[in-house]
This record gives C-alpha cells, sequence and structure tokens, in this order.
C-alpha cells in the first residue's frame, strides 16, 4: 500500500509541472495568470502561432537539429573506432587514454569557455556550426567510448577470433562481426548524445551571437517580453523543445536506461 | 610483428577521439591557466597581457563574491544530492515493489531528466514567479532552484538505483525472511549494502554535476536577487564574459577546474578505481 | 594438408600463470592429434599460439613447413571449430558457411557450390536460410564444422567442441568427427578435457599439465604404460588406485606391503624407495578372502549398466574402486576379498611419480 502510494506521488511530482506547463501554454494570454486550474475552460493556440510567426522559433529549431544531428553522426562513428581499439586491440598506454578521455567528463565547462572562444574566434567559427559541434563532440565523446568500450567487451570475443581465423582482418572484423552486433549499443549512445546536444546551453550561449545560429535552449532563454516576461510564449517554446526528446525517449526508453545504467552497474 | 601492427591500427583509431580532446579540451586548460597568470582585460588591449604571477589569485582570495559564490555552490550540491539520493532511493523502493508497468513508467520519470535545464528552470520559475514572490527574497529564491534541480535529476537517481535494486538476487531476500529479519534489517543488511555501487556512482556523478551548476541558475534567477543566488561558475561566466577580465576570469576558472576535478580524482581514487577499468 | 610444429613455445600470462613451458609438439600431415588434460593445463592456449589468436613470449609455430610466427591469425589458412560455436548471430547459416570464403575474394558462385556441397555431406542442407538462434545444439556444431570444411584449409584446430551438446548428442558428433577426419584427410589439433574423446578419436594424444606435456602417444600405449602418476590417473575411467606401499624384507623374501596388502615384490623393484602402486578398477578381481590378496569391506556399490562399480574400504587409505560384471546393492557392507592381476601392476616412485619399469 505505502509503496504504492509513495510511488504515485513520485510521479504526480515528476509530471506535474510538464502538465501545468503545457496546460499554460494553450491558455489565452489574458487568462494566464488567473491561478491554478486544472482543467481549461478556454484554449487557444495563438502563443504556437506566435512562436513560429513573430519569434520565427523554426529558425533555432532548425541550428539545434543541425548540430545534434552532425555530431552525433561523428560522435558515434569516431567514438566506436576509439572504443574498439580500447576495448579489443593491445596495446600500451591504454590505461592513459581512457583515463584522459573519461577526465573531460568530470571538466567544468566554464574553465575552458574563454579560452575556448578566443581559439574558436581565431578559427573564425564563432557563430557557426562547426563552432559548437566541435566542443560538443569533445564533451560527448567521453560518453560515448565509455558505453562503447563497456558494449563492445561483453559482446562474445569468440566471434571476432572466429572471423580473424576466417580470414577478416581487424577492420574487416569491426565492420562485418562487431558493429552489426554492437547496434543496440550504437542506438543508446546516438540517443543519449543526440539529447545532450539538445539540451546543451553555456556552449551555445557563449559562442553563438544571433538568432541565425542560435539553438533551442538559448532561444528560449533570451526570450524578452516589451512589458513583462511572455510567458506564454516561453512555455509553449518548452513544450516545443521537449517534443522531440520526448518522443526519443517514448520509442527508446528502455534503451535509453539500459545505455544509462550500463556503466554504472557492471562496474 | 604481429604486436606492432595492431598497436599502429589502434592508435590510428583512437586518433580522432582523442585529437578532439586534446585540442578543445586538453589546449584550451592550458590556455586557461596560462592566462590567469596575466592580466588580459579585453576592455583595456592597451594595457597588453603582462605577466602578473599571482596577483589574480590574491584578488581571488580577497573577493567577497567569489567566496559567497563558492559557498552558494557547495551548499547548494550539499542539499540538492542529499535530497536527489534520498528521494531517488525512495521512489526506486517504491516502484520496485509496487509497480508492474515499467515501460510508461519510465517514459514519465525520463522526461524531466532529458528536457533542456533551461527549460526546467522557466518550468518552475513560471510555477512560482506568479502565486508568489519568493524570487525576490534572497534566501528564499534558493527554494525553487533546488526544487527544479531535484525535480530533474531525480528520475536519473532514481532509475539508476532501481537498475541496481533489479540485479539483487529475491533469493537474498528470501533467505532474510527465513532467517527472522524484519524489514528495516532487511533494508539495512540487504539492500543497502548491495546497492552501494550504484549510489557511489549516483553519489560521484550528482556531485560533479551540482558542483558545475549553471544553466538552471542562468535561466531561474540569473543568480539574482543581486548576487544572493549566484553559484560560481555563473560568477566565472559574468566576470568573463561580461566585464571581459579575461586574466582574472581565468584565475576563477583554474580556481573551479581545481576544486571540481580535484573532488572527482578524490572520488576515484577512493572509490571509483573499480568502476573505471575492467581489464579483459 | 599440412604438417603443424610448436617449438619451444613459453607463455606467461601477466598474473603468473605459465600456460607453456618450452612446449614441443609434431603433429604429422593428416594425423589427428588430441590434446587433453585438466583445465588450466595450457591445451586451449596452445591452441590459440597455433592459431595465432595468442602470441607466444618465446618459441615459434610452424605450419607446413613453413614459420609462421609473425602471421596474423587472418593469414594462416587455418580453421577452428570453438567450445561455443562462435556463429555469427547476425548471419544466415549459408552466409556463415560462406564468410571464410567470402573473405578470401573467392567468386560468389563458386561460394555458392561449395556451401551447398558442405551442407549436403553435413546433412544441414534444409537448413541454410536459417539463422543461427533458430537451430538446436547440434544444428549448429554442425555448422560450425561446415564452415571450416568450406575453407579447405591447412589443418583444423577443434576447442572442445563436444562440450557443450548433451551425452548422446556428444557420442554421435564424435562418431562424425572421426569419419570427416577419415574422409577428408585432415590434420586436426584438438582440445579437450575429457579423456574419454581423447582415446577413441586421437590418432595420438598428448597429456598436459601446467603447460607441459607429460606423455605423448598413442591412446593404448598411452594407458598400458603411463610415464607417471598424473598420466595414469588422468587417462582410463574409472580412475586408477593408487595404492602406497613400501618394500620390505621379511621371512626371507621381499614383499610389497601397504594398506592391507601383501604380496611377493616383483624382482627389480628399488630397495630403498617408498612405491605407489597402481592398478586399474578393472584389473581387480572379487575372490574369496583367504586366497585373496587383499580383504576390505564394501563401501559403495554403483550399478552402471554394463558392469558395476564398487568403492572397497580398505586400510586408512582411500577406498579401493573395482569394477566387477555384477554385484546385488543389497550385499553393500560385506567383507570382500581383492586380487589384483599380476600383469596389469603399474610401479611408481613415491616422491616423484614417475614410472618404474620392472622387466
Amino acid at each position: 500500500m505505502i509503496p504504492r502510494m509513495v510511488a504515485i506521488l513520485g510521479l504526480l511530482f515528476l509530471a506535474a509541472p510538464i502538465y501545468l506547463a503545457a496546460l499554460a501554454s494553450v491558455t489565452p494570454e489574458s487568462r494566464l495568470f488567473e491561478g491554478p486550474v486544472l482543467f481549461p475552460s478556454a484554449l487557444s493556440l495563438e502563443h504556437y502561432r506566435d512562436l513560429f510567426t513573430a519569434r520565427a522559433f523554426w529558425q533555432p529549431i532548425r541550428n539545434s537539429l543541425i548540430v545534434a544531428s552532425v555530431t552525433t553522426g561523428l560522435c558515434v562513428t569516431l567514438g566506436a573506432f576509439c572504443a574498439y581499439a580500447i576495448a579489443r586491440l593491445h596495446f600500451r598506454g591504454k590505461r592513459l587514454v581512457l583515463g584522459t578521455i573519461l577526465a573531460v567528463t568530470m571538466f567544468p565547462q566554464i574553465s575552458i569557455v574563454s579560452p575556448l572562444y578566443l581559439l574558436l574566434r581565431q578559427l573564425g567559427l564563432i557563430n557557426t556550426y562547426p563552432g559548437l559541434v566541435l566542443p560538443y563532440l569533445t564533451f560527448a565523446m567521453p560518453l560515448t567510448v565509455w558505453l562503447l568500450v563497456g558494449y563492445f567487451r561483453q559482446l562474445p570475443a569468440e566471434l571476432e577470433d572466429a572471423a580473424r581465423l576466417d580470414g577478416a582482418g581487424p577492420i574487416r572484423t569491426l565492420g562485418e562481426v562487431v558493429l552489426p552486433l554492437a547496434a543496440p549499443g550504437l542506438a543508446a549512445t546516438a540517443i543519449l548524445t543526440f539529447i545532450y546536444c539538445w539540451n546543451e546551453f553555456l556552449f551555445a550561449l557563449a559562442f553563438t551571437l544571433g538568432p541565425e545560429r542560435r539553438t533551442v535552449p538559448v532561444a528560449i532563454a533570451l526570450f524578452r517580453g516589451q512589458y513583462q516576461v511572455p510567458w506564454g510564449e516561453i512555455l509553449a517554446a518548452s513544450i516545443v523543445a521537449t517534443a522531440p526528446v520526448a518522443i526519443l525517449i517514448l520509442l527508446f526508453q528502455r534503451r535509453i536506461v539500459q545505455g544509462m545504467t550500463a556503466g554504472a552497474i557492471k562496474g | 610483428m604481429q604486436a606492432r601492427g595492431e598497436a599502429r591500427l589502434a592508435w590510428l583509431l583512437i586518433a580522432p577521439a582523442l585529437g578532439s580532446v586534446v585540442v578543445i579540451a586538453l589546449f584550451p586548460l592550458a590556455w586557461a591557466i596560462r592566462e590567469s597568470f596575466h592580466l588580459h582585460d579585453l576592455r583595456a588591449p592597451w594595457l597588453g597581457q603582462p605577466w602578473i604571477g599571482l596577483a589574480n589569485y590574491a584578488e581571488a582570495a580577497a573577493d567577497a563574491r567569489l567566496w559567497l559564490a563558492l559557498a552558494h555552490t557547495v551548499g547548494f550540491a550539499a542539499v540538492s544530492v542529499a535530497l536527489e539520493l534520498a528521494l531517488g532511493l525512495l521512489l526506486a523502493l517504491a516502484l520496485h515493489r509496487a509497480i508492474a508497468a515499467r515501460g510508461p513508467v519510465r517514459t514519465l520519470a525520463l522526461i524531466p531528466w532529458a528536457l533542456p535545464t533551461v527549460v526546467a528552470a522557466l518550468l518552475w520559475r513560471f510555477l512560482f514567479d506568479g502565486p508568489t514572490d519568493w524570487l525576490a527574497d534572497p534566501l528564499r529564491a534558493w527554494i525553487p532552484i533546488v526544487l527544479a534541480d531535484v525535480w530533474k535529476t531525480t528520475p536519473f537517481v532514481m532509475l539508476l538505483l532501481l537498475a541496481g535494486l533489479q540485479t539483487i538476487d529475491e533469493s537474498l531476500y528470501e533467505a532474510a525472511r527465513i532467517d527472522g529479519a524484519s524489514d528495516w534489517q532487511q533494508f539495512c543488511h540487504v539492500t543497502l549494502p548491495l546497492l552501494r555501487p550504484a549510489l557511489l556512482v549516483a553519489l560521484i556523478f550528482r556531485t560533479l554535476d551540482a558542483l558545475r551548476v549553471f544553466d538552471l541558475i542562468y535561466a531561474l534567477t540569473g543568480g539574482g536577487p543581486g548576487t544572493a543566488t549566484e553559484p560560481i561558475s555563473l560568477y566565472a561566466f559574468n566576470v568573463l564574459l561580461q566585464n571581459l577580465r579575461f586574466g582574472y576570469g581565468s584565475a576563477i576558472a583554474v580556481i573551479v577546474f581545481l576544486v571540481t576535478f580535484g573532488l572527482a580524482l578524490l572520488y576515484v581514487r577512493t572509490v571509483g578505481a573499480g568502476l573505471l577499468e575492467e581489464e579483459s | 594438408m599440412a604438417s603443424i610444429s610448436l617449438r619451444n613455445l613459453c607463455k606467461t600470462y601477466p598474473n603468473g600463470q605459465c600456460a607453456a613451458s618450452d612446449l614441443s609438439l609434431e603433429i604429422d600431415d593428416g594425423e589427428l592429434l588430441v590434446l587433453v588434460g585438466p583445465s588450466g593445463c595450457g591445451k586451449s592456449t596452445a591452441l590459440r599460439l597455433v592459431a595465432g589468436l595468442e602470441v607466444p613470449d618465446a618459441g615459434s609455430v610452424w605450419i607446413g613447413g613453413e614459420d609462421v610466427s609473425g602471421k596474423p591469425p587472418q593469414s594462416r589458412d587455418l580453421a577452428m571449430v570453438f567450445q561455443s560455436y562462435a556463429l555469427y548471430p547476425h548471419r544466415s547459416v549459408a552466409e556463415n558457411l560462406g564468410f571464410g570464403l567470402r573473405m578470401a575474394g573467392v567468386s560468389r558462385d563458386r561460394i555458392r557450390e561449395r556451401v551447398e556441397s558442405v551442407a549436403l555431406r553435413l546433412g544441414i542442407a534444409d537448413l541454410l536460410d536459417r539463422r543461427p538462434s533458430q537451430l538446436s545444439g547440434g544444428q549448429r556444431q554442425r555448422v560450425a564444422l561446415g564452415r571450416a570444411i568450406a575453407r579447405e584449409p591447412k589443418a583444423f584446430l577443434l576447442d572442445e567442441p563436444l562440450s557443450n551438446l548433451d551425452a548422446k548428442l556428444r557420442s554421435d558428433t564424435r562418431a562424425e568427427i572421426a569419419r570427416l577426419h577419415r574422409q577428408l584427410g585432415a590434420t586436426m589439433l584438438y582440445v579437450t578435457h575429457d579423456q574419454e574423446e581423447a582415446m577413441t578419436l586421437g590418432d595420438r594424444i598428448a597429456v598436459m599439465r601446467d603447460g607441459r606435456i607429460e606423455q605423448i602417444g598413442e591412446p593404448l600405449e598411452v594407458y598400458r604404460t603411463p610415464r607417471n602418476t598424473f598420466v595414469a590417473e588422468f587417462v582410463g575411467a574409472p580412475t586408477i588406485n593408487l595404492i602406497s606401499c613400501e618394500r620390505v624384507e621379511e621371512d626371507g623374501g621381499a614383499w610389497l606391503c601397504g594398506e592391507g596388502l601383501r604380496l611377493p615384490a616383483p624382482p627389480g623393484l628399488p630397495e630403498s624407495r617408498a612405491i605407489t602402486l597402481g592398478v586399474r578398477p578393472e584389473h581387480l578381481q572379487l575372490a574369496a578372502t583367504e586366497e585373496a590378496d587383499l580383504v576390505g569391506r564394501v563401501d559403495v556399490v554403483e550399478p552402471l549398466g554394463n558392469a558395476t562399480l564398487l568403492h572397497v574400504a580398505v586400510g586408512e587409505g582411500p577406498d579401493l574402486r573395482v569394477l566387477v560384471p555384477d554385484f546385488p546393492r543389497n550385499r553393500g557392507g560385506e567383507e570382500v576379498g581383492l586380487c589384483l592381476g599380476r600383469g596389469a601392476m603399474h610401479f611408481f616412485d613415491s616422491e616423484n611419480g614417475l614410472r618404474i619399469q620392472i622387466s
């Protein structure tokens, strides 16, 4: 009895703010601050309309999609190569390499924002797509590598031995045997990377200058109203910002949880 | 012969990933350290970038706002992480026993974790901004901040611990029950010890993340009212990208790095060594 | 087909375990040699060294008269059958069978021909489109064999291929492998921990312990004249009985005494050493207690179907195993006499376990 109540209360706590926000996003401006209501009496899509007309919200969406997709593609590919080498090949300095890559997860991003800004400015990459993809790649890489190393290691080594004896060199083994079998792990990693890129804020804030390249989180945070905070539009934008992530979760929740907890439990 | 060819291939495969890490993370870090020993004010370029030794650090040591920011950060981390672990554990235990429909529950639980932090911040700001004026109160402004953080990250802790709970063999509980252990004793002697690895992982990840908090507070209170809710990363951000004092800001950034990374190393050394390695 | 030669191979693992200690072995072209020993003796390591999956610390591997020590596994032209079959789960049976040929760049038509003929030979022709997960254990085993055969390699390496099969399948597949060996005239290096497989399959067997070969020879030779107590205990089932004895001078003659046993000592036994007498369960017979070499009490009766295994308690040592044609269970606890077949006694030096040759 008690566990069930606790669980339900907990889930309500998690769900309530989203529900209220979604509700508010379809509440006409005039009724927004009337006080908390559970069920709306009037519905209006005005906020969503304004979002895509006056605020051109499709721009940040486009930017986020491009940056997240490119980063994910690069990250999973390069990360898979790196993880395979660490998991299966013999070379000296393996521990150092893995340690270095993992150390980056513990970096406070703020510590390198300004040098990175200067570096990107030197390279002419401020306010460009590559200017975001590069830092994102670096910071998404450790998690990717760690997850994939764990994943590759638990694939039966005998399959790779068999492929080697059958005449496949290391690269062919990777392509013909390992990667197809690692597809679930690769998928989980891709999803987690995409979510990271979609949500990233600090670098996007620091390295973009205007609406042409701003990503979704930055665009939302910088919404300004003429007289007051435009809550209707902010919340509508929030719902829109959450939608792709929510869809990914709905489709892949099992994979995501496996990915999240993989390294942690098995150790 | 074979071994050398294999090693060469390995380095080839690692190079891009390692390269990006070195260029984008390590090199700027070295640069920040270097900058922290120089004067570099972008608003006063005529001053050049002279070496000033530890002057920036001396200024940092005397900077009241910096110490306040550090205090905010550590306090926030302590409170948030404690709440998240407790709540996460509670929910994990409850879900483990109570609810059968895993899929929909996981989906629901994951959404707060998966949405952008600034969106979460804005949601909670909306919930508090209208009905109350807490956001204008230096002490009470922390409440929506902590709530938002707990709301957003408890799912991660909960799912982690739930997965950990699911790996505990049921027969251990059965054996304990036959030996006469009460629910509480079962919890203390079976659940907690076996959950220890997962708890430690949750603790490490959450502490490191909490110390680095930026997005949440930027969007919720902007560090306000005044500097009442300013964490150290936001302070560094302001110094760097608003005051444009790159030298001093770098010193602060280095301090943040030392604190965070130092703590991380400490964790890894004492607790996580087994978690990082698994030599075949 | 080619000969395989292991020369002075040494391999030690980082944890200090020595898997191969100056290991040398010659396998003739077309021979089936079984490497047999308890787990951890290094037999699988030896196999992997031949395959190139492990690199030795010292020594070399020669295949067909050529030193292949510097070549990676994919260039050695060997085929291996794994204990867990190692079938590619995401590929069909036909693709599994043809994988090696595809790697070698053989034309697609030729691959199809070859795959079909191998599948026919092994009786899996109707499974070609299935995935490994849809096959039974025995069928998977055949696919694993087929994959090796399809490649027409220089030699076959088999790593405990029967361990994962149940008893009936195991003996059927064992016969299958023997048949294949005969038909293909293939050089095979076969690794197992099961001495029965070793005895029945091998042209020669090599018994290994701790990275060393204790004895190598034809199966019956190893069975009849084991070089030391380890080999004696490992080969032959039920396990040989080892009795600690001493040579005693008494009553004007030399006697062998131990654990209730008193036998005339055969000439040629060294005088001063402690002796271990080995006698196999099948070479002990029940006799009347007055005429017996040894008297004991029946402790456990194990009817095996075609014979009965008795555990007989004698003296202070462990029970003696005795294999008799028949013995009713209700006679357990009885006192019985045992006779040792004179020609079937083995003598070992108790200190170093080595065989003592008696003329």
